[in-house]
């Protein structure tokens, strides 16, 4: 079975979404599943990574989760794509190193087709010059993935000033929004996102839900 | 059976990482793919899961310390085929711990052996006790495929089962495709370096940009002259058309060799770039493929293939073609010899090159004038490094 499962879920709150993906986690793990691409976007959350660091929060005036995934801190709203990753990475026969690397890919070959010169630097993340785009922080349980990665489309980076965000100052969030004098809609992005995380990891069949 | 398990043998592609939460314990008795430690890397935690059922007999490192490659994550003792030898270690810890493994061991005992006549006589021919197969069958029932499989995985306990997969399976593929597609022939010629090694010397001295200078840009320079005036060497064919397909770009693919196997990222355009710029681009390139940062999009593209292998040893090879290019060339060992050079026996730096082509698209002569060109260009260097 080398089909990918998609889900577009709209707004999703924080928690749900969590045991939503812990759900489809053992879901996968009994391989009654496919593997699956979650896309969604939060209301406003805090949320905080294993490695966060106290001084990681500047500001508690929205709702603060502290979870299981790796990296420190971050933000996510609406205006943001958030994408989870459940991937039995032994049935896919890939190492996390490449998981990682290919995350970047998708998201920088992503971005360059709205003419947006993404890279990867040596921080994890989508850089545009000094300014990061995109956050990646993951889990695995048993071989298998979640949590993933976001980018913001025009998602209200003051927010980021609550936090530091994966230990920097919250300046150094950027949008597509910024970076892109037409406005692109975040159903054209969702749907590019959806073309190249196929085809970067090599699904044979989408699946839509 | 003892278990050392260690980082890289469970850590899938972990080189490092942070001890963050132990969910174990000395002493506990773990089931298979039960939850044994957790481990932060760069953006990710890693719960790794315990891949035997046993006893824990010692765990790694404290949370908050670095557990590296090669480092033990965690010693499982499975209790089988050496039990004295547990029985006397569960003795010295506490009476509680030895009534578990008692209890386990029971456990396994009762275990019910269904299995036809036949199968039992074919175990015992094969000198295996049935009692240690696993049944795969929905009731447990053990087949005759079951006792040979487990006669491969126990029996020569002097192999060790590396899975076929990753980057090891794509070249496997790649290389199959080319040798199921590909007429390749071989050509090789002998050339004289010593006026490279000169050269590179000379710049090497006045390098001030700390550019780690190598034969290999010499190489990649003298090869894409002389594709530009042996065209049909830049090129793939295209089977499905039934056209030779001439490349405009000279894209050259450099062989690397990285823990997972080889990887040929390739340099764009290189026929735009100088030696330094070259030289800074095969250190990229190579850096990224030997940490596992290489974008797949950087070992797209290719229309010729270059691969150092006497950089590690061998003075000849036959390369084989990096299916759908039509050549490729291998650079061997560069060796002082003793040769006639302008009718005296002098110490020169040679090297022999080996070209293997798709004789579907090249021939003999075709190949030969290539090499030749290489030859003028390798032996005569001042004008590569012009531009």
């Amino acid at each position: 079975m080398n089909n990918l499962n998609i889900l577009e879920l709209g707004l999703v709150e924080y928690q749900y979404a969590l045991k939503l993906q812990k759900k489809l986690v053992k879901e996968r793990m009994n391989n009654s599943i496919p593997d699956t691409l979650l896309l969604l976007e939060h209301p406003d959350v805090i949320t905080l990574g294993k490695q966060t660091k106290d001084k990681d929060v500047i500001e508690q005036s929205i709702p603060i989760v502290k979870i299981d995934r790796g990296g420190r801190a971050t933000y996510h709203g609406p205006g943001q794509l958030i994408g989870y990753i459940i991937m039995d990475l032994k049935k896919k026969g890939i190492t996390i190193p490449v998981l990682i690397t290919k995350i970047h890919e998708i998201l920088i070959t992503t971005l360059r087709e709205f003419n947006i010169p993404a890279e990867r630097k040596e921080s994890p993340g989508i850089w545009i010059d000094q300014k990061k785009i995109a956050s990646i922080g993951l889990s695995v349980k048993n071989w298998i993935t979640y949590h993933g990665f976001s980018l913001n489309i025009n998602t209200d980076l003051d927010k980021f000033n609550m936090i530091r965000p994966c230990g920097f100052d919250g300046q150094i969030m950027t949008s597509i929004k910024l970076n892109n004098n037409k406005t692109i809609s975040s159903k054209e992005i969702k749907s590019s996102v959806i073309k190249n995380f196929s085809e970067i990891f090599q699904y044979n069949e989408v699946i839509k839900n | 059976m003892v278990y050392n398990f260690k980082l890289a043998d469970i850590g899938e592609g972990i080189v490092e990482g942070e001890v963050s939460k132990w969910h174990v314990k000395v002493g506990d008795i773990v089931k298979e793919n039960q939850p044994l430690v957790e481990i932060i890397t760069e953006k990710v935690t890693v719960e790794l899961p315990s891949p035997a059922k046993g006893v824990i007999t010692k765990i790694g490192p404290d949370v908050g310390m670095i557990v590296k490659v090669g480092e033990t994550v965690v010693i499982i003792d499975d209790g089988k085929e050496e039990n004295n030898e547990i029985i006397e270690e569960t003795q010295q810890t506490e009476e509680k711990q030895k009534d578990k493994l008692v209890k386990l061991k029971e456990k396994q005992q009762i275990r019910r052996i269904i299995a036809t006549p036949a199968v039992k006589r074919l175990a015992k021919e094969m000198g295996i006790d049935i009692n240690q197969v696993k049944g795969t069958e929905e009731d447990g029932r053990i087949t005759e495929k079951d006792v040979k499989l487990h006669s491969k995985l126990n029996v020569q306990s002097n192999e060790e089962r590396i899975a076929f997969r990753g980057t090891r399976k794509t070249i496997a593929e790649r290389l199959s495709k080319a040798s199921d597609r590909v007429v390749q022939a071989w050509i090789m010629e002998e050339i004289d370096m010593t006026k490279v090694t000169e050269l590179k010397n000379k710049l090497k001295k006045s390098n001030s940009n700390n550019i780690k200078l190598t034969y290999m840009p010499f190489f990649v320079k003298a090869v894409i002259k002389s594709l530009k005036s042996n065209k049909r060497i830049n090129a793939s064919l295209d089977e499905e058309t039934e056209d030779i397909v001439i490349k405009k770009d000279y894209n050259i693919g450099i062989a690397t060799d990285t823990e997972q196997g080889l990887i040929v990222p390739v340099i764009k355009k290189a026929q735009d770039k100088s030696i330094s710029e070259i030289a800074k681009e095969i250190e990229r390139l190579s850096r990224e493929a030997k940490s596992g940062k290489l974008e797949i999009e950087s070992t797209k593209g290719g229309t010729f293939t270059i691969t150092n292998i006497g950089a590690i040893g061998g003075i000849s090879s036959i390369p084989i073609v990096n299916y759908p290019e039509v050549a490729i060339l291998a650079i061997n060992k560069i060796m002082k010899k003793v040769v006639s050079w302008e009718d005296k026996i002098v110490v020169r730096d040679r090297v022999y090159l080996s070209l293997s082509f798709d004789h579907r698209v090249l021939d003999g002569a075709d190949v030969a004038r290539f090499l030749n060109s290489i030859r003028k260009y390798l032996e005569e260097p001042e004008s590569l490094i012009k531009e």
